[in-house]
């Protein structure tokens, strides 16, 4: 029993401090960190608030695809908070870049695995991430953008936010790991989030798309990434336990494959600056 | 001439290492051109579906909002095969020191800043861009004196950008590290791959730089009576370069040489 809580003890100093690092580190330059943060949301607000406006304004339509206005502005905006919480810096950048300078042979002499390490700096971006999220949401709904729905719709939210972003890490730390093979990963990861926001409903609602397109794309895992659980935020009669089970299994296959590239890179890895 | 040669050559140089740098890592090569067509790719299907519900975009319709589109890309392309990486560059350049080598070199510093890296990959997608702009310039019917004026349009829009670029970059010489900046920088761009008649005011004034980058080329190609507003961007793009060139020796005064 001693035993027991001493390892457990060791194992969450190790991640405590971990954090604690990620923490101070992605906070020191102040002001790098503000502009990263506050001009997105400016320029997605103006973009997307002004788009919709001037879109609906010109044709005159009191809808498109069964959008209103004040429920196309509404989408747009549960996208921003979304988004926010689902949010990553350059994680997989650091991973690759790790692999490529060959700083990840300190981690495979440590005690803790470098997949643990990694996972506590995810945790510390997405507590970053979870309070400028609030934060957001809560000046949104003030400004009266958004409905808040009620506790189960929510609780469901949080369901999609938890498997989201655990979706995100294996495919950002699969990314990471392709280092193992090629030199620069940056272009993949550009790729794979803007491809992924295209098809996720990130820009335009996935109604807008043509009927065969959505039809194929909700075989993959894309739309349960964001356009799902945003529908279900705006109160719309979505089969919130089929979702979550399709998102599930997009996420088991992810964690088995990024296992085995990890596996199969390490055999790989040179170490290059020991 | 004799000047104008010397610059050639250098840039000459810089184009060849670029050149070898990049294609010694071939699958980064491909991935990069796969990136920009994939951009580029996602904003034209944004655009396409956004039409197959709708019939204007303020005050153009498919055909004329696709030319700006492509006019939009064939800027951004061109920015990113010659200036891009630089930008990125800039901040850690500025950070690390090696700044020094740059201002110890018998060359313009800005002229290196900017010059001395090249995107390669980028030149398959400046092709690509540059035939869409031909493809739906031609199903506009563009007049013969439009298609004369399109490439001091593109070269007016591209020096407007650039301007713009340096003077946010500036800041690097005041912060230690310059993520946020080049993030804020690129957000900046986003701006302007919409037409400015989509934003309302006061925010279409407040951001008029930015969207007169392509915005205003493009109202005037696709309606000759903007020309005032061309000759207006295009003092206005003069004005701002006499900023940079006398900012950019005082902002160089705040670098502090970490390397030395």
């Amino acid at each position: 029993m001693q035993a027991f809580f001493w390892t457990t003890q060791k194992e969450y100093f190790k991640w405590l401090q971990s954090l604690k690092t990620s923490l101070s580190q992605n906070l020191t330059y102040k002001i790098n960190f503000i502009l990263m943060m506050v001009i997105p949301v400016l320029v997605f607000f103006a973009i997307k608030y002004n788009l919709w406006h001037s879109i609906y304004a010109t044709n005159s339509y009191k809808d498109i695809q069964g959008y209103s206005l004040a429920e196309m502005i509404e989408y747009q905006f549960w996208i921003l908070i979304f988004d926010l919480f689902v949010r990553s810096h350059f994680f997989s950048q650091n991973i690759s870049s790790d692999i490529r300078l060959g700083k990840i042979s300190c981690f495979l002499l440590y005690p803790f695995h470098f997949i643990n390490y990694q996972f506590s700096l995810f945790l510390s971006d997405k507590l970053i991430q979870t309070f400028i999220g609030s934060f957001s949401l809560f000046l949104v709904y003030a400004f009266g953008w958004i409905n808040i729905p009620g506790a189960s719709t929510l609780l469901q939210a949080v369901f999609f936010l938890l498997m989201i972003n655990a979706f995100w890490f294996f495919a950002q730390l699969l990314v990471g790991f392709v280092a193992f093979w090629l030199e620069e990963t940056w272009s993949l990861n550009v790729s794979i989030r803007f491809i992924s926001a295209f098809f996720s409903g990130s820009f335009i609602p996935l109604d807008l798309f043509p009927d065969f397109f959505t039809r194929i794309l909700l075989w993959t895992p894309f739309p349960y990434l964001t356009y799902i659980p945003v529908r279900i935020l705006m109160g719309e009669s979505v089969n919130a336990g089929r979702s979550l089970l399709i998102l599930f299994i997009w996420l088991l296959a992810l964690l088995i494959f990024t296992q085995r590239v990890w596996k199969k890179g390490l055999k790989l890895y040179t170490g290059s600056g020991i | 001439m004799k000047i104008i040669s010397k610059y050639f050559s250098l840039y000459k140089e810089f184009f060849k290492t670029s050149l070898s740098k990049e294609l010694s890592f071939r699958a980064n090569f491909i991935l990069q051109s796969l990136m920009n067509v994939s951009f580029i790719g996602v904003y034209f299907f944004t655009s396409l579906f956004i039409f197959d519900h709708i019939e204007h975009i303020g005050l153009w319709n498919k055909q004329e909002f696709l030319f700006f589109l492509s006019f939009v890309f064939a800027i951004d392309q061109t920015h990113y095969l010659i200036f891009s990486f630089n930008f990125w560059m800039f901040s850690d350049d500025v950070r690390l020191g090696q700044l020094d080598f740059y201002l110890l070199k018998p060359f313009p510093s800005l002229f290196i800043v900017l010059l001395k890296q090249l995107a390669i990959p980028g030149i398959f997608t400046v092709l690509l861009t540059y035939s869409l702009v031909i493809y739906f310039g031609i199903q506009l019917g563009l007049s013969f004196l439009m298609w004369l004026s399109l490439p001091f349009c593109l070269l007016l829009s591209l020096f407007l950008l650039l301007g713009l670029e340096v003077l946010i970059s500036l800041f690097n010489f005041f912060t230690v590290e310059g993520g946020g900046i080049n993030h804020a920088r690129l957000q900046f761009q986003h701006l302007c791959r919409w037409p400015d008649f989509i934003y309302r005011d006061p925010a279409r004034l407040w951001l008029l730089p930015f969207l007169a980058i392509t915005s205003i080329p493009v109202r005037y190609l696709l309606d000759v009576g903007y020309w005032s507003w061309l000759v207006i961007m295009f003092f206005g793009t003069a004005f701002l370069w006499l900023i940079v060139i006398f900012f950019w020796p005082k902002a160089l005064k705040f670098y502090e040489s970490p390397s030395s």
